[in-house]
């Protein structure tokens, strides 16, 4: 517990809030990309994250102060990554470049597994855990401007 | 449990104030050398005495410190802002520029105190 410690933690959470919007924003911008440095159609991302401790979870009696995580240290990214499991978009248009040549899908080009309304939820989402963390800032703030005014 | 540390040792046990797993690295007791025969931490024999007293003086400009510190990284994370928007984001700038606010509210509250202690002393009649 530190004069600063849950600001940290929120300022965290932010960065992995913007983290996400910038994930969400490629995500739309390239909702129609069909092809790709991998090959095939471009796949939606997605952020993983995780806890940021500094070591395993454990509690004891007698713990010393820096084994114990306390309230924890706020949230990590863990990494960034491709939605391989979702279905992509098959479109018929024979005459795109990335059309499937043969096969029984002959003719369908591939687009990315991005769903517009599913990204739009988790912008949405995504704001409001920002703003969430925004007020736990400035409550902090206003509950150490409380502070100082004991004695007063 | 300290006191009879102490008169088991010939020495008294003080423990550092805990103030966060940043503070505490390194051992969280602090053994005071007042026996010749006690050995220094390097090993060897450090001489009596030696340890430097904690003054309010020592206290407040190490806190000067502190503040400097978080007025400067306020300062880096605007100009971060200002010449290379691309390398921070907004809310890393405001929340230094909080940090800076919040460290020197403090440091001015604890002066206007020791002011007002001083002026308490002198008006003493």
């Amino acid at each position: 517990m530190g004069l600063f410690s849950t600001i940290n933690i929120a300022a965290s959470g932010m960065t992995a809030e913007r983290l996400r919007q910038d994930v969400i924003a490629d995500n739309i911008a390239n909702q129609s990309t069909t092809r790709t440095p991998e090959g095939g159609p471009f796949r939606r991302s997605r952020v993983i994250l995780r806890p940021r401790v500094e070591q395993p979870y454990f509690r004891l009696p007698f713990l010393p102060d820096q084994w114990d995580n306390g309230a924890g240290n706020g949230v990590r990214v863990v990494e960034v990554q491709k939605d391989m499991s979702t279905e992509t978009r098959l479109v018929y248009d024979p005459t795109h470049p990335d059309a499937i040549k043969s096969g029984p899908r002959a003719g369908y080009v591939e687009y990315p597994n991005v769903n517009i309304v599913t990204e739009m939820v988790d912008l949405i989402a995504a704001s409001r855990a920002y703003e969430a963390n925004a007020a736990i800032a400035n409550g902090a703030k206003a509950m150490f401007m409380k502070a100082l005014e004991i004695g007063r | 449990m300290n006191a009879l540390f102490g008169i088991m040792t010939g020495s008294t046990v003080e423990s550092s104030v805990a103030l966060g797993p940043s503070a505490t690295k390194g051992g969280p007791m602090r053994l005071n050398r007042t026996d010749p025969r006690h050995f220094a931490t390097g090993g060897g024999v450090a001489p009596l005495g030696e340890e430097p007293k904690a003054t309010f003086e020592g206290a407040m400009l190490k806190a000067l410190d502190g503040v400097n510190a978080d007025q400067a990284a306020s300062t880096n994370a605007i100009e971060a802002m200002l010449v290379d928007p691309e390398s921070i984001d907004a809310h890393d700038v405001t929340v230094a520029m909080a940090k800076a606010n919040m460290s020197l509210n403090i440091a001015r509250t604890v002066l206007s105190r020791v002011v007002t202690a001083w002026k308490d002393i002198i008006n003493t009649r």
